[in-house]
């Protein structure tokens, strides 16, 4: 049976936690621990907005590829199949 | 039959569909694919050219190499997979060109542990007494929604991603920016799952650090 978790084990292990790659005792101990440590909960709430403050934000507007090479790529290779 | 297999079945329809309309020469369904795609492959192979004119010509290539490759795409991964490991391919192979890949296990950190930074950063009008006695960081719930979404805030998620060890910085941008699951950034990276795990372990753990400092200055 898993021990109870330190703070630092479980920041270690959330990871693992979110992939749901954690054995079922250690995941068991995981959310015995989020029960009771406000501290805990804080950090996992602030991971999950940081992962989804990455996705929302992560990829920039960028400026539009330059269609006109690409499409030029696409036109070659088109011409050499047929 | 479930729903997994249901989606599956799905998506490889799709994907013959998009292979069709590209083999019969259909120019917008490429140049939908290039607004889909374009900007994140270029990110991706920036991380191993460093240059951003390499990146676009190792992107370029890429194309070439996936229309020339149509026929030998067998549907054992998604269409975007193949595409994505076709990228990281050509990319490392152009930096082993140049000299510039390392491989894998030396750009990691030495101490090769999966602990990261669980500390919050206390506002300096917060006394580290009350930290030390149970202060519990407030939520970024109560963050206003234009500093929350805001481009400072989209800044220091770019820098601290770019400053991140390769491998780290090409797991995190593939799973959590260009939303592909663990199975795929494992196959396209030839990465092991608890290998694919750690690194993203520590990659989300810096980018949730560096937001932390950030929410906390006034």
């Amino acid at each position: 049976m898993a021990h109870d978790l330190s703070c630092q084990e479980l920041a270690n292990l959330l990871t693992d936690y979110l992939e749901e790659a954690l054995p079922d005792d250690v995941r068991g101990k995981f959310e015995e621990h989020l029960e009771h440590c406000g501290y805990c909960v804080a950090f996992v709430d602030q991971m999950n907005w940081s992962i989804k403050l990455t996705h929302d934000l992560g990829s920039p507007p960028s400026p539009a590829p330059g269609h006109d090479e690409l499409l030029k790529l696409f036109r070659d290779w088109k011409s050499d199949q047929s | 039959m479930n729903g997994e297999q249901d989606l599956s079945i799905n998506l490889a329809r799709a994907d013959q569909a998009l292979i069709d309309r590209l083999r019969a020469g259909d120019e917008s369904i490429f140049t939908q694919m290039v607004d889909q795609y374009h900007a994140s492959m270029v990110r991706i192979a920036a991380i191993y050219v460093n240059e951003y004119a390499v990146a676009e010509e190792v992107v370029q290539d890429t194309w070439i190499a996936v229309l020339k490759g149509l026929d030998r795409f067998e549907g054992r991964s998604s269409f975007k997979t193949w595409v994505f490991t076709i990228l990281t391919n050509r990319a490392k192979t152009r930096a082993t060109r140049e000299s510039r890949y390392i491989p894998l296990e030396l750009t990691d950190e030495p101490d090769g542990g999966t602990s990261i930074n669980n500390d919050f950063h206390v506002p300096v009008n917060i006394d580290t007494s009350a930290y030390e006695h149970g202060w519990i960081p407030p939520s970024w719930d109560t963050i206003p929604e234009t500093r929350l979404l805001g481009h400072e805030t989209r800044d220091v998620i770019f820098r601290t991603i770019d400053a991140l060890p390769s491998n780290q910085q090409q797991v995190i941008r593939l799973r959590d920016i260009d939303g592909f699951s663990a199975e795929e950034v494992c196959n396209m990276m030839q990465l092991s799952e608890s290998n694919q795990r750690v690194l993203l372990h520590r990659a989300r753990g810096r980018v949730r650090q560096a937001l932390d400092v950030y929410f906390a200055q006034e």
